[in-house]
């Protein structure tokens, strides 16, 4: 584990070396492996996906000037540093915007998980690849975990306790809820692509067809 | 996360409780992304996740699983609940003292209503025809006076005959009297519009000893503009000859 957490420091060192350099490759690296995660939390920050991409574009901007400047003082700690930038810069907007309204520490935090909650953004295939999950489950009992696991606010020992699952059960069932989960997502997703693929080609044939025959008939 | 005990509380809940960096063992055994997706990790832990997944795609397709599956087992819970709220709701209502009266009396009068209702309206249209039926009738059974009788003769040649003549001014009846050429001991008319819409058709005419054929036409049959006339003589199978007479029906003149 140290070895693995080594090899990260040493990556962001040498990255940041790289950027002061003046190495415009580096610059986009680090991008291309911040961007998706910086999203994602900022996402789970604002709720609000656009704003969460303004925010980002504006923490990247920050993040490259002050390594370029040589402003990052423990570049062993580069993803601490973009975390806390992301969100500082989070904070000031919300200081500024009364789009935020009086937030506590409290509401800070439900605004992180509040995408559970947005319930526009929900769209009927994954209740469709969940309910599909549902009836493969093969136990009620797992079913009852994952529902009040992810939408209740009870404490994971008590739904064990409750459920009567081994703490080690607890956890095999939700990871292997969300791998299969995954899967068919997968799936699905390959599905529409070989759909896509398949409607693409018919048209191309239908064209080719349609070319011929108007070539065939103009002679 | 403030809603939960700390982390030194919660001894049997899978969790990241060791300081430092996270790794994907510890992620996978304590279930980090779980307690991420649903708050459940503390503002530490959080924090330490964060700056792990920040550059880890395979913690960010996780935590998206994740997401997803809250996000649709809101929903389908939702869902289920409406149907169940629903159906509990109709339920309650049946349950309450009188509601099965109410909810049966209600059933009864649409399953009579309905019927009723359509009926009425047929009952009504047909009132409507027996009424128009009795006037015609009334009308038809008048001595009929100052009937105009129209003669009409074939040119000679085949050459189509042109007739005008105005509507009456009060609905009556017309009569044609055909001469037909001597061809046949019976005929057939046809009376078609212009655009030779049948209206009218008849078989086995017989002229008279005078060698004429009267059709009778009420007046209300018509409406301004050509019309055709044609008189077939023979059985249909045979059909010896015809002969076609050309109407132009005028607007009814005014009352001097």
């Amino acid at each position: 584990m140290s070895s693995t957490v080594e090899t990260k420091a040493s990556d962001y060192r040498r990255l940041v070396e790289r950027i002061q350099e003046g190495d415009p490759s580096a610059e986009g690296e680090l991008v291309e492996s911040f961007g998706a995660g910086l999203l994602m939390m900022l996402r789970r920050l604002t709720g609000n996906p656009t704003l969460a991409d303004d925010l980002r574009q504006e923490t990247l901007a920050v993040v490259l000037t002050k390594t370029r400047n040589g402003e990052v003082r423990n570049p062993d700690a580069l993803a601490g540093f973009i975390r806390s930038t992301a969100r500082n810069l989070f904070l000031a907007d919300r200081r500024k915007e009364k789009r935020y309204g009086e937030l506590d520490p409290v509401t800070e935090h439900k605004a992180a998980h509040a995408e559970g909650q947005l319930s526009k953004l929900i769209r009927d295939e994954e209740v469709a690849t969940v309910r599909r999950l549902l009836g493969e489950l093969r136990l009620d009992r797992d079913r009852e975990l994952l529902i009040r696991y992810y939408l209740g606010d009870d404490h994971p020992r008590d739904i064990c306790r409750d459920l009567d699952v081994d703490p080690d059960r607890f956890n095999r069932v939700l990871f292997r809820a969300r791998k299969r989960l995954r899967e068919l997502w997968r799936k699905a997703e390959k599905r529409k692509h070989l759909h896509t693929s398949a409607l693409f080609f018919v048209g191309v044939l239908f064209l080719f067809g349609t070319s011929a025959t108007f070539v065939s008939l103009s002679r | 996360m403030e809603n939960h005990p700390p982390s030194a509380d919660r001894s049997s809940s899978p969790e990241p409780s060791s300081p430092g960096p996270l790794n994907h063992a510890l992620i996978e055994k304590h279930d980090v992304v779980g307690l991420y997706v649903t708050g459940r990790l503390t503002p530490d832990d959080s924090a330490r996740f964060e700056e792990h997944y920040l550059d880890c795609p395979e913690c960010i397709a996780e935590i998206q699983a994740a997401e997803r599956l809250q996000r649709g087992l809101s929903r389908a819970v939702a869902q289920d609940a409406a149907r169940v709220g629903l159906g509990k709701m109709i339920a309650r209502a049946l349950g309450r003292p009188g509601m099965a009266w109410v909810a049966m009396a209600a059933l009864l009068s649409v399953a009579v209503g309905l019927p009723t209702f359509w009926m009425q309206g047929r009952i009504a249209s047909l009132e409507e025809r027996l009424l128009q039926a009795h006037v015609d009738r009334s009308i038809a059974l008048q001595p009929g006076i100052n009937t105009p009788v129209i003669e009409l003769s074939p040119l000679r040649g085949g050459a189509s005959s042109t007739y005008s003549l105005s509507l009456p001014p009060t609905p009556g009846w017309l009569v044609f009297a055909l001469a037909p050429e001597p061809m046949g001991e019976t005929y057939e008319a046809i009376l078609t519009t212009a655009e030779d819409r049948k209206i009218w058709q008849a078989d086995g005419l017989q002229p008279d000893p005078a060698g004429k054929i009267h059709i009778s036409f009420h007046s209300s049959q018509f409406e301004p503009g050509i019309y055709h006339l044609e008189l077939i003589a023979g059985p249909a199978e045979t059909k010896a000859g015809s002969t076609r007479y050309r109407l132009e029906i005028l607007k009814a003149a005014a009352h001097p």
